[in-house]
């Protein structure tokens, strides 16, 4: 992690509406990449149902010690800076406006139609600023009948055909977390859209509208099944595709210790070698065999043969055999995991206040401008004061609008 | 769907030597954003173990045969690039491929890690022609560290990564994700992004520069919000344990009387409770985060929803706010009216073939939209094209399609 070098993306300035997950980790890839990031938080009390009723996030103050911990983990918030503003007053929308002024990039997440009645919306903001790049990050989209329908990861998954096809046989569809749609085809889509957005103004000289539905975004993740069910009409069932366990050769299999391995033996010579090395090389030439009796007979023997050791003594013994093959780790292990490490996806800096802190880091590797994890996420409105004087706003007009409670 | 709108990627060329999924998906996200990309191909006979032992199912049309065609009309991954084989072993097909880098902007590759130096195709080699070339390796463990020469497909990329441990019901085998994680999202998609990324920095410096994307990075990186949860709790996620992966009702998928599956994603309380009114059982509002009462409420979500058929769910639902939606097949999926009106589903005549669909572009550009402009090319389409803009003449064109030089 040189220290000199300039981050990919410096100079570039994103103003972040976003709550959740998607769009704050949209804006930490580009944050990551030495952008300027600058968190919009609310100031003034939540209202409406909000109001009360909150669940617990990893969002954290700081006026406890609880607090501080949750916003040095917070990794969403890493290398970001952190204005509260209450958008409702129309002093709060003018300092806003006043911030746009000075952007490449806002971002928001809000349901469609909120940031016209904010005020905060691409037609007012772009009259202002031509060169500015707008995304915002939904479930549907801006426009079609599913425009208004609330959901999250699992609903946009499940409409986009993903989920129907994840699960083993007889078991409800089985939930990959919120990656796919959340982190996947929302934030990091997003953050690959405004880049392409930023060229684009390159030659233009203008800045323009992204609307990116996470709910598109997962159906481009799946093109390649797609294009097989376009062309052949394949509709692709739990466990019976190559791609979700219907295969002896792409599946995970459970070992002595009661773990789980994976192996991925695609390539002919790969899982040829696979069946030597398991007691039964005529099974190689049976790969893609469409014989149910003879693919459960092979599946049988697998499942039999990996029970014998324990997954490290597979791990190492297929490593070094060249097989498409890795364990399936917990959480614990994949962070704790030399190659992991080594490559830099985990990293600890140090959270004042707090002490060291270990967040995922940052997976391309650039040669000339590195990403960096710079700092630890701010606290709300850490940073109002700062970036209201950058805009030319004196102290005792800070502080009465403090005292109003336009900004926090 | 092609347009006189100005594309957004008009002028970076990109030189794509990737194969199989992750790179080509990535390229193409660059190619519907209306980049130049070349897809540089084999020419002469595959060689060693490859020889001969095809993968069984592979979506590029490698032949001008009517399915060779229809195949490739369908690989949607090829969209909008060109193609040009050419034979890197020889000296001439070399040259050749130099004289396309010099006028290039990106070269993407997949290799396993030090190929390319055998190749003579690697950074160093082609950075020295082209300082301001961006250059891409994607690989499945990155081109450092103890597993860089190991071997794997997406499923692996995904079990290495803490993502596939997650994914699955109690007592059953985890459940594959397909390969939507590590090759599409971790690896192509985070190319296309950090691809972007470089070119941006190079406006500033003047140069271009190499980026080492390992698949197993990009999947951990996705695992960011779960990483920080489990390093500031220790939080390990056990199939079905955690209100993402299954463990709650208020999360989760439900069978409903025809036999399909409803998803309901009502985590905030207000959804919650408009849910539990709906199904007749307010008092489960106030209990949704009771651990104690979790099975009790799954139990009666699962009986209720078996109650009605989808289609009754979703017409009930669907106008409410609590989260819903079907568990579409592809079918499905691809047919919706929501997915349809959105452009979801492009659709490109292709000469001989007809009205090919295709996935659409996902994020929607107001000024520079994506396009779809054409089909995957076939193998060595654009050979004789492509070295008619680097400069050579018709006879050693002639001269090297005799060598096997190109194709």
């Amino acid at each position: 992690m040189p220290g000199e070098a300039l981050g990919a993306l410096e100079g570039i300035r994103v103003l972040d509406l976003s709550r959740l997950a998607p769009g704050p980790y949209g804006s930490m890839l580009l944050g990551d990449m030495g952008a300027e990031v600058i968190l919009v938080e609310e100031a003034g009390r939540p209202s409406g149902r909000r109001a009360g009723r909150q669940r617990p996030d990893v969002r954290g103050d700081n006026e406890t010690a609880e607090g501080r911990r949750r916003t040095a983990y917070n990794a969403f918030g890493r290398n970001k800076r952190s204005i509260r503003i209450n958008l409702k007053s129309a002093e709060g929308r003018e300092l806003f406006y006043r911030l746009v002024d000075e952007a490449d990039v806002v971002l928001e997440g809000y349901r469609p139609g909120v940031s016209e009645r904010l005020g905060v919306d691409y037609a007012t903001l772009s009259a202002r600023n031509p060169r500015l790049v707008y995304c915002s990050i939904s479930g549907y989209g801006q426009d079609g009948p599913y425009r208004d329908m609330v959901g999250h990861d699992i609903n946009y998954i499940a409409m986009a055909g993903a989920l129907g096809m994840i699960g083993r046989k007889g078991t409800p569809p089985a939930i990959p977390v919120n990656v796919i749609a959340d982190y996947a085809g929302g934030g990091l889509m997003a953050a690959f859209a405004i880049t392409v957005a930023l060229l684009a103004r390159e030659e233009t000289g203008r800045g323009q509208y992204v609307d990116m539905a996470m709910t598109e975004g997962v159906m481009s993740l799946i093109t390649g099944l797609a294009s097989t069910f376009f062309a052949d009409g394949a509709v692709i069932a739990p466990e019976e595709h190559r791609l979700n366990g219907g295969w002896a050769y792409y599946n995970v299999y459970e070992t002595a210790d009661g773990k789980w391995l994976s192996i991925g033996s695609v390539e002919p010579w790969f899982f040829a070698r696979l069946c030597e090395i398991l007691g039964r090389p005529e099974y190689g030439v049976h790969q893609y065999s469409t014989d149910a009796a003879l693919r459960e007979e092979m599946a049988e023997h697998f499942r039999a043969q990996f029970k014998t050791k324990t997954r490290d003594a597979w791990f190492q013994t297929l490593f070094d055999e060249d097989i498409c093959v890795a364990p399936v780790y917990s959480l614990s292990e994949a962070f704790a995991d030399s190659h992991n490490r080594e490559r830099g996806m985990v990293v600890e800096l140090e959270a004042p206040g707090v002490g060291p802190v270990k967040q995922v880091g940052v997976a391309p590797k650039f040669s000339e401008t590195p990403g960096r994890v710079r700092h630890t996420a701010p606290y709300p409105g850490q940073d109002t004061d700062a970036i209201l004087a950058s805009l030319g706003v004196e102290a005792p007009v800070i502080a009465d609008l403090r005292a109003r409670e336009v900004v926090a | 769907m092609s347009s006189d709108r100005p594309l957004a990627l008009a002028g970076i060329r990109v030189l794509d030597l990737s194969r199989l999924t992750p790179g080509p998906y990535g390229s193409m996200l660059l190619g519907d954003m209306g980049a130049d990309v070349i897809m540089v191909e084999e020419a002469g006979r595959p060689s060693g173990r490859r020889a001969g032992r095809k993968l069984q199912a592979t979506v590029r049309g490698d032949d001008y045969s009517e399915e060779g065609r229809r195949q490739a009309a369908y690989y949607a991954l090829g969209r909008n690039k060109r193609s040009i084989r050419i034979n890197l072993k020889s000296a001439e097909g070399r040259e050749v491929f130099y004289r396309l880098a010099a006028n290039a902007d990106v070269v993407l590759e997949g290799f396993r890690p030090g190929v390319t130096e055998r190749l003579g195709v690697d950074y160093a080699t082609l950075s020295a022609r082209n300082p301001r070339l961006v250059y891409c390796s994607l690989s499945g463990y990155g081109q450092t560290g103890p597993y860089t020469q190991l071997v794997g497909h997406d499923i692996n990329y995904v079990s290495i990564g803490g993502a596939l441990g997650m994914i699955g019901r109690q007592g059953r085998p985890p459940a594959i994700p397909m390969n939507t994680i590590a090759d599409y999202a971790g690896g192509g998609l985070m190319a296309a992004f950090a691809i972007c990324v470089a070119l941006l920095a190079r406006r500033r410096t003047g140069r271009g520069q190499y980026i080492d994307l390992a698949m197993s990075d990009g999947v951990l990186s996705l695992l960011t919000g779960i990483g920080a949860l489990h390093f500031s709790e220790g939080l390990e996620l056990e199939p079905e344990s955690h209100r993402m992966n299954g463990g709650e009702a208020y999360y989760n998928t439900y069978e409903t009387a025809d036999g399909k599956w409803i998803s309901i994603g009502s985590v905030e309380p207000w959804f919650f409770a408009r849910l539990c009114e709906i199904l007749g059982r307010p008092a489960y509002a106030e209990v949704q985060y009771d651990a104690a009462k979790r099975e009790e409420i799954k139990g009666y979500l699962r009986e209720r929803f078996k109650t009605k058929t989808r289609a009754e769910w979703l017409a009930l639902l669907q106008e409410e706010d609590v989260c819903v939606a079907p568990v579409y097949t592809l079918e499905e999926a691809f047919t919706d009216p929501h997915a349809r009106a959105r452009g979801m589903v492009a659709e490109l005549p292709v000469a001989g073939i007809g009205m090919v669909r295709q996935v659409g572009v996902g994020p929607k550009l107001s000024e520079t939209p994506g396009q779809v402009r054409g089909p995957a090319p076939l193998p060595g389409q654009h050979t004789n094209e492509l070295l008619k803009e680097c400069g050579y003449e018709p006879e050693t064109i002639a001269a090297y399609r005799a060598q096997e030089v190109v194709a």
